[in-house]
Formats: structure tokens, sequence, C-alpha cells
């Protein structure tokens, strides 16, 4: 496992230069240029010049790249907007991120197991039918929508939570008060796909020969459903999880703009459209790294929930 | 039991007092719509960052109170010499920057130098290019010595983007870093910068003009609209602004308070001069007799803008408004038939004429845009509608690559700021090509005189003859400054520029 792991984790080199080459690709193939964006529409040719030479933005492309890729592996990416280190910039945004990600996932999680589970098990019930009518209404609708109507019931109408910002802390009241919103619209978009997927993965399991072996021993209806059939049904379910992280990482950048929320996902956002060049290199590789170690921690999972699947 | 009803007694006279001392801060929370990208006066540009640094630095004159009129600030005042080249400006003493240091000469000269100082390539700079020397006789003494007469040079002074730096201090800590630790003389003192989550003032209570009665300042960068109106109606912010008129409209049915002041921000139509059938004056004028603006304008901006008929705002010096509106086009479909046909006749407009208008992505600018496309469907034309995100946007129009647009201005009540930049052939932002040596000999000449009769002069021959003679662009709108506040806040009054200042020498925001 150690020696899969190290592999996996080689693999990182060919695909970070890979990332790093589109995405410096597509920075210098879209139009508009960091010192435009830096000193606003009604600078002069000459200052946008100045602060090109300031930047080193006159340099050949493959210069220009090497530069950020040296900056980028020694930690010295500067970030033009915010004049500071990108690497330091990201981890200060990281936090919000990461809790705002966990906290959704845990509701996503809570809510939608259960609910996939009850939902094969009493296939075709007013429940299941229910339950399937909403999953596909939250696959369906935007992110930024249900972001606006929760804040709109829970802030406007209700007044029991804050409509937007960082209160703190996940651990904090303030934090938490805070976080439950926008964790909660982040969490639709995973908690329909998983819940739709835990039924489908129940169902097939469920009419499996050992489950009626198991049936027939007597075995209680519940440790049948928890014991045998659940634990089995979760490989798919902890893929679409672990794909669903990373599609969580796309959902922050809306969420985080109707929240606003100062995480990664606004950063990267911001960065784009100020054309922070050295700060979106910085942003989307951190996001490639994070992605793959992701993928990485959910195939490990595999071998803990079916130790038939080996590494070597 | 009675110990226990001692120490029960004093938790709570203290808990008492603490939750009362702590409500007794005042704070106020204002949403902002974008982060400023620098509080370094230097390098600021934009409403935002000007918004947030007026309140933490102050300038030699002051145009808080009003736009049109200097007012002494840190210079207690000021002499102009008759050629209109030597300004002589005496400092107020024993003020003191936040971090201790006293406020003298040095630091005047060291703001300006540093504006100037094409290493730091200061968005700034283009507006201190006539200045030649700083000199510093006293310690509160400055002199300023420039190559020619520049009228808007009070007001390039009083822009926050001059606000006055602590040599020693920013020296110290470099260009760079000052810009997210700014220090200044002004009313409140730079606390925090969580980026794109807060910016955070404490008061300054040494402050020279008055002791702000706020005690904290907390700038909440919201960037959809419909957060910000969700945080004003939940209470979650004090103050708001550039929010969506239907949400305003609702602000004032739930006791909201809702100001609005003629704003200095315009939006209009531009052609572009070097390139055909755009070129001919006649293709323009059928343009502009071919849109109903009386009836489109006010459905576009609702109670956000007022029909526009020249470049410069209403009330800044040379508006000219009268003549300007008698002499704007109407309506006229059968005179914009006439012309298109004339047109095709001479091979200048070809049949089935197909053209794109470009936008910003705002829904105004692309809704100018629209009805344009289909009013000129009906005359055989067709005009397809493309909003480009800004940045891509922006070089296509600096290029001349755009043979219609819809676009913006925003600037200070000097007609100079409204216009030289727009209208001189070797600007950037001349985005429609326009090159007429008239309008250039009076706009140039314009910004070197300083009596207000003849500079009016001067720029009312400037737009009569580029937007009532040439078309070269139809004037929309001026739009309003409108801002939300909570029924808490006393004193705030919205800026036609859109900028928030707390504490004036006749305005001191309070929260109750």
């Amino acid at each position: 496992m150690l020696n899969y792991t190290i592999r996996r984790l080689l693999l990182l080199i060919p695909l970070l230069l890979f990332v790093s080459l589109f995405v410096f690709a597509i920075l210098k193939l879209s139009p508009g240029d960091p010192a435009t964006a830096l000193l606003g529409d009604q600078a002069t040719e000459e200052a946008i010049a100045l602060a090109r030479a300031k930047y080193a933005l006159d340099q050949p492309f493959y210069l220009q790249y090497l530069q950020m890729m040296v900056n980028f592996f020694s930690g010295e990416l500067q970030s033009i907007f915010y004049k500071g280190n990108v690497l330091s910039i990201v981890l200060q945004r990281l936090p919000a991120t990461l809790e705002l990600g966990f906290l959704s996932l845990l509701i996503a999680v809570i809510i939608s197991i259960p609910v996939g589970i009850i939902s094969a098990v009493r296939r075709n019930s007013f429940f299941d039918y229910a339950s399937m009518s909403v999953a596909m209404f939250g696959v369906s609708i935007p992110v930024f929508f249900t972001g606006i109507l929760l804040i709109y019931l829970f802030a406007v109408i209700l007044k029991v939570l804050p409509a937007s910002g960082y209160g703190g802390h996940l651990w904090t009241i303030e934090g938490l008060r805070h976080m439950i919103l926008p964790a909660l619209s982040l969490s639709f978009v995973l908690m329909a796909s998983t819940t739709r997927l835990t039924r489908s993965a129940m169902l097939e399991v469920i009419n499996q020969d050992y489950i009626r072996t198991a049936r027939a021993k007597g075995v209680s209806r519940f440790v049948v459903i928890m014991h045998h059939a659940f634990k089995n049904a979760l490989i798919p379910i902890t893929t679409n999880i672990g794909n669903q992280i990373a599609r969580m990482f796309a959902g922050a950048v809306l969420t985080e703009t109707v929240f606003a929320w100062p995480g990664v996902g606004r950063l990267a956002v911001n960065a784009i459209f100020r054309r922070d060049e050295p700060l979106v290199f910085g942003c989307v590789l951190l996001m490639a790294v994070v992605y793959v170690i992701i993928n990485l921690l959910v195939d490990l999972v595999y071998g803990f929930l079916n130790p038939q699947i080996s590494y070597d | 039991m009675r110990k226990i009803a001692i120490i029960l007694a004093t938790l709570l006279l203290t808990t008492t007092i603490l939750v009362n001392g702590a409500a007794a801060e005042k704070i106020l929370r204002i949403g902002i719509a974008k982060e400023p990208a620098s509080l370094n006066p230097v390098f600021i540009h934009g409403v935002y960052g000007e918004s947030v640094a007026g309140n933490i630095f102050d300038t030699l004159v002051s145009f808080k109170e009003s736009a049109k009129e200097a007012a002494p600030l840190l210079a207690e005042s000021w002499t102009i010499s008759k050629d209109g080249k030597v300004y002589t400006f005496k400092l107020r003493k024993g003020i003191k920057f936040h971090n201790g240091d006293n406020f003298t000469a040095s630091d005047v000269k060291f703001t300006l130098e540093a504006i100037m100082d094409e290493k730091n390539a200061s968005p700034s700079a283009q507006f201190f290019k006539p200045v030649q020397t700083i000199e510093t006789p006293d310690d509160f003494t400055v002199v300023i010595t420039l190559t020619d007469p520049y009228a808007p040079f009070l007001l390039a002074l009083g822009s926050h983007t001059a606000g006055i730096m602590p040599k020693a201090a920013t020296m110290a800590m470099g260009m760079d870093k000052f810009d997210r630790a700014p220090i200044g003389t002004g009313p409140f003192k730079f606390a925090e910068w969580s980026p794109d989550d807060k910016i955070v003032l404490t008061k300054n209570n040494d402050y020279f003009v008055a002791t702000p009665n706020i005690d904290k300042v907390i700038f909440r960068p919201i960037p959809k609209p419909e957060t910000m109106a969700a945080e004003l109606l939940s209470g979650g912010l004090d103050v708001g602004s550039e929010l969506l008129p239907q949400d305003v409209s609702r602000m004032q049915e739930e006791g909201l308070s809702v100001k609005s002041v003629p704003g200095l921000t315009s939006r209009y139509l531009g052609f572009n001069a070097k390139r055909k059938p755009f070129s001919d004056l006649r293709f323009r004028q059928a343009v502009y007799h071919a849109i109903p603006f009386d009836q489109a304008i006010p459905g576009i901006f609702r109670n956000d803008g007022d029909r526009a008929y020249s470049w410069i705002p209403v009330g800044v010096l040379g508006d000219d408004v009268d003549y300007m509106k008698k002499h704007t086009l109407p309506y006229n479909p059968a005179q914009a038939k006439a012309l298109f046909a004339e047109l095709r006749n001479e091979g200048i407009l070809p049949e089935n004429f197909e053209f794109t208008i470009y936008s910003p992505q705002d829904p105004q600018r692309k809704k100018i845009a629209t009805v344009v496309s289909t009013q000129l469907r009906q005359y055989g034309i067709t005009v397809k509608v493309e909003t480009p995100e800004w940045a891509t946007l922006f070089p296509m129009l600096k290029a001349g690559q755009c043979d219609m647009y819809a676009m913006g201005w925003g600037s200070v009540p000097d007609p100079d700021r409204w216009t030289y930049k727009i209208f001189i052939p070797e600007s950037n932002m001349n985005f429609s090509q326009y090159s007429d040596p008239m309008v250039t000999e009076a706009l140039k000449k314009g910004r070197t005189i300083s009596d207000p009769v003849l500079r009016a002069k001067l720029y009312q021959t400037a737009m009569r003859k580029a937007l009532v003679e040439d078309y070269i662009h139809i004037p929309i709108a001026f739009l309003k400054t409108t801002i939300v506040t909570s029924t808490k806040v006393q004193g705030l009054d919205p800026s036609p520029q859109r900028y928030i200042h707390l504490v004036t020498a006749k305005r001191n925001v309070d929260i109750k």
C-alpha cells in the first residue's frame, strides 16, 4: 500500500506539469492583462507599460512560465493584486473553504444516506417518490439560486440566521451560525446525487442471493440492511462522494460569491477577473493537488471497505 | 448561602457592565460591492478604495462638503500665482499621523513624489504630470510649481488618491506593505483587513476636525446585490449601495431609509469614426432618429438615472444643458428611413448590413445595446449584441475595434475630467477614434486657464461640435447615487461620486 501511495503521489509531477502548462496557456490566450486590471480603466498607456515592466509581464512567454514554475515550487509566487505570497494567501483562505466543505459534506451524508437506504428498502412507496423528486430538484437547481432562497427564508423572513459573511471557525457559535446557510446550499448538489446513488446501489445489493440467504437464516431486517447490504453498497457511494468533493470546490465558487464567503473559490474567481495571473496559477495548481489527494484517499478507503481490493 | 448570593450578584453586575460596555461601542457596518485593490493612495483607483481610504487619509484640500469648491483640510490656506503655475500651501500645525508621527511639509512632498515616481506606476500619476518642482521652504509650507497652468490641479490634490502618507513610516514599511497597513491623519485608523471578508477601521480620538461619533467601521465586500439587499433587510448591514432598483423599492416599503442624489456616472452610445458606415455623419444621425430614447431610457433605468444630453454632467462647469437639449435629434422614423435609403443609394450602407454592438455585462448597458438592435432591425440592419467580460472588452475598445458600443464614464466634477480623455485623438479612452482639431484645441486650452467663464465657453464649443454637430456619441443617462441605510444611522448622505465620508467639517455620522 505504501508503494501504491508513493506511485500515485509521483504521478502528481507530470500532472502538475500538464495542468500548469494548460493554465498558463489559457491565461495568456485570454484577452486583458493584469496591469490594466490593477491600475483601473482610466490608467494611461504609459502607466500600464510601467506596471507591465514592474511585474515582468513584458518578458517572453516561456520565461514568464519558467519563472512562475520556479516561484511556485520555491513558494515565492507573488500575487499582483494582493502584493503578497500566493501560498500564504491561499492558506489563509483554505480554512474557510474546508470548514464549509466539511459541514456541507456532513449535512449531505447524514441526510442522504439514510434517505437513500429507506427509499431502496421501501421502493415505490410515497417516501421513495417524494425523496427522489426532492433529489431531482436538488440536482437540477443551480447553487446560487438555492443560496438566495435560503438567505431570504432564514435571514430576511425568519431572521434566525445571518445572511452572509464569515463569522469565525466552525466550532464557535457565531462561526457555525454563519456557516449553516452556505453549507446547506452547497450540500444540496451532493445530497441529491448521493441519495439517488445510495438508493440504486442498495437496490442492486438487496436483490442478491446472499441477502435472501441471510433473511432466510432469520437475521433481523435491520442487521441485513445495515451489515450485509449497506456495507457492500458503500463502494459506489464512496466513489461518488469522492468525486463530489471535487465538484464541491466548483460549487464553492458560486456559494462563496453568493454568501460573500472569504474562501478559496471566491479568491480564484476574483483572481481570474482581476487577471492576477500568479494567483490564478497558484490556486489552480493547489486545487489540482487537493483533487489528486482526495482521489487517492478515496482509493485507499476501498481497501478498508473491501479487503479483496489489493494495491500491489 | 450568603457567600453564593454575593458571588452571584458580583457575577451578574460584572456581566451587566461588560455587556453594556460592549453594547456602548458604536459599530457601523457598510456593504461595498467590490473589495478595494489597495488602500495605499499611490495605488488606489476606483470608488471602493477611495471610499475606505477617504476615511483614513486627509488631503491638502477637501472636496468632501462641496464637490465644486476646495475647502481647507491639511492645508489651512493657499495662494495661486497669477500665471496659475505656482501653488503655495500653508499647512496646519499640530497634526499627528495615526502612528504618532508629526505631520509636516516633507510628508506632502514625499507623497506627491511617490505618486509621480515611475517605479510605482501610479494610476494617478497622470494628474500630476504638470508638476515641475515641489519645495518645502519650512516645515509647514509647500510650494508646488507647474510647467503649465492646469485648472483641475486642486481637484487632483483633493482626490483621495492624493491622501498624505507619513514619510518615515512608509519608507520603513515599503510601498507594497503600506498597501495593507495604511497610516493617515484621517478620522479613522486602519485596524484589520481580512481579504474578501472585511476591512475594519477604528476611531481616531485625536482627529483635528472632530472626534468621530462612530467607534468602529466595518466595510464588507458583498459582490451580489441580492445578498447586500438581504443583509440590509435582515439588519446585518447598516449601509448599502449599488442595489438592484427593484430591491430599493422594497427597502423603502420595509421602512429603511433610501436617499438619492444625481450622480457623476454616465451612460452613452458611441460610434467608431474610423469605420464605415459609422464614419458617415448621416448614418449616426439616422441611428439617433431611429431610436425613441425618451421612451426607452425610463424603462431601462427606472428611478436610477435621468436622461443625459451632454457629456458634462448637469451642474458642472460648461454643462450647457438648454442648448444641448434643444439640439438633440428627436425620434423621427421617417427621417431615419430617408437617411438610411440615401446611404444605401450611395453604396455607403450595404444592403442587409450587419454589425455588432458591444457593451459590458451590466443589465442597463446590455439593455441599451438591445434597444439599438431591436430598433435598427426595422430598417433592415441586423445588429448583434455582444457583452464580453470587461477584461476582454476593454482592450477591444481601446484598440478601436468596436463599431458601436454602449459605455459609461465616471469622474470628479470638472469638465476637463469629463472630456479630455474621451475626445482628444492621442488618448486611449477615445474609443470612437474621434479627431477634430477644433475640439482638441478647445479641450487642451480648457485645462490651462482658470477663468470659469472662459473655460465654460471652451467646453461648450467642444461639446456642441462633437455631440450636436458630429453626433459622435449619443449621451444616454446620468445615474443617480443611492444609498440605503437602517433608520439607526444618522447624518449620512450619498455623495455624487459614491464616496462614503463619515466625518467632515459639517458631518459626523452617528448610529443610535
